[in-house]
């Protein structure tokens, strides 16, 4: 009897302490984390994984939403241990910056890579990117990997200079830029676009369009889709922590946030992480040569 | 009792034909035809819905098949989207994905696709099934796995990667003739 209850009493204790959170230690991870949309959406996404990544480090983490503009500048400054961005980001900070690559987010068909694609709306007359010459297009913004770049590069590499071929071209504004651009052509705007397949694939998924309304007049490569870094002086085997951290993450995975149990992976919108090499993001670079764009860009 | 030639005669001809009944009822008997037909009707039915089966994914995946023959493969993923929006879940979505994945060159997205195709309908890899798809299965394994397999050994750390290798195995074995 007397064995019994002493080995329930450790069995109680074990649990007990296992169930307990780990304290946390140490000067706070500052997580800088690339605004698609608004400061809100960022946060919204990222503070679950966020509040994941201190449990599991053991040590304070800090979310700090980051506009993709500034987030070159603040990074050199100093800001952020680790940062979430673009793919292009990523490689204008590890250019720049000697950015460590930490590990590559999965979403939609293509998991850890993406495309970008040059669309017209399915009853449009244009046929091919010759066609495009005297039309009015819209990118997404300039520093998208699949929003700008990819495209502007498929053009080029099809002997279309869009600066001087194209009536004239426009980057929207505000958030949601890549739904205004692929809207832009659907309510007749104007009459091509540089659209993400990424989102278009959610788009169609969301039932925001039907996979009917546009014909794709050109694709890109697939390229590696949003990375985490971190920064060089950023201690190896934190670096390492925080990569399997991410790389182990599953679906069931949750965190409590403001009184509610949230799915880690769900919350960010994120599928999983994918630990890719750095030479799988040469072609955004041979891209970013071509197209002349950071970190190449020349005057 | 039975002197009587022509009660002799009536029971002589009552027992012939209780006889005659009841090798009747022992040897055509209806369990016989019973097994026989409910063997029939299975059979049937298992017709039925195999051509019902494929008449369904004719209707619904006949765009996609369209798109993809055509070359317009990212169209065809999207329609894909489009249909998993009304087909939620359907094996079909994940053999029409992995066809199109693998036709792009995204060798490990089509081993997952058509791991998890035809973890829910093991038709797709049986050569007597109506929806067979081992063709399109081996040459999916054939190409792929050794490239991923390549890729693994220089990530061994890769979970990701180290789970595409399993799919790819999963497919093989379902190739072979295994089970789950």
């Amino acid at each position: 009897m007397k064995h019994l209850i002493l080995i329930l009493t450790f069995l109680l204790a074990g649990a007990a302490l296992n169930g307990c959170e780990q304290p946390l230690e140490g000067p706070p991870i500052r997580i800088g984390y690339m605004n698609c949309n608004s400061v809100e959406e960022t946060m919204q996404r990222f503070r679950p994984l966020t509040a994941y990544l201190e449990q599991k480090l053991g040590r304070p983490c800090e979310a700090i939403p980051v506009d993709t503009q500034d987030l070159e500048s603040r990074f050199a400054a100093g800001e952020f241990d680790f940062v979430h961005g673009n793919s292009l980001l990523y490689i204008i900070l590890k250019e720049n910056h000697d950015l460590q690559l930490i590990a590559t987010e999965k979403r939609g068909q293509f998991g850890s890579y993406t495309a970008g694609a040059i669309i017209v709306r399915r009853d449009s007359q244009i046929q091919s990117l010759e066609d495009l010459r005297g039309k009015r297009m819209i990118f997404g913004p300039q520093l998208a990997p699949t929003g700008y770049l990819a495209q502007y590069d498929l053009m080029l590499k099809a002997g279309f200079d869009p600066d001087r071929e194209l009536d004239y071209y426009a980057l929207p504004r505000g958030a949601f830029k890549h739904e205004k651009v692929i809207y832009g052509v659907y309510f007749g705007d104007y009459d091509v676009a540089a659209a993400p397949v990424l989102d278009l694939e959610i788009m169609t998924r969301e039932g925001k369009i039907s996979a009917d309304d546009f014909r794709i007049l050109a694709q890109s490569e697939t390229i590696p889709y949003c990375t985490f870094g971190a920064a060089k002086t950023v201690d190896q085997g934190l670096a390492e922590k925080f990569r399997k951290v991410l790389l182990d993450l599953t679906p069931e995975a949750t965190v409590e946030i403001d009184g509610q149990r949230l799915k880690v992976l769900d919350a960010a919108w994120i599928d999983g992480f994918e630990a890719l090499l750095d030479q799988d993001y040469d072609p955004i670079r041979v891209m970013a040569k071509r197209v002349n764009m950071p970190p190449y860009q020349e005057f | 009792m039975l002197r009587d030639r022509f009660d002799q005669l009536m029971i002589a001809s009552l027992v012939v034909v209780l006889l005659f009944a009841a090798v009747l009822l022992a040897g055509a008997g209806p369990g016989e035809n019973n097994r026989a037909a409910s063997v029939m009707n299975r059979q049937l039915e298992r017709e039925m819905l195999y051509q019902a089966r494929v008449a369904f994914i004719e209707r619904h995946y006949s765009p996609v098949v369209a798109l993809r023959n055509s070359g317009a493969l990212q169209e065809a993923l999207l329609k894909l989207e489009e249909l998993g929006r009304t087909l939620p879940g359907a094996a079909h979505n994940d053999l029409m994905s992995g066809d199109i994945l693998l036709r792009m060159g995204h060798f490990d997205r089509a081993l997952t696709k058509l791991a998890a195709a035809v973890r829910r309908n093991a038709d797709y890899v049986d050569p007597a099934s109506p929806l067979s798809q081992r063709p399109l299965v081996e040459s999916a394994v054939s190409e792929g796995l050794p490239l991923v397999r390549d890729r693994l050994r220089s990530q061994p750390d890769s979970r990701s990667l180290a789970q595409v290798v399993k799919d790819g195995y999963y497919l093989q074995s379902r190739l072979a003739g295994g089970c789950e």
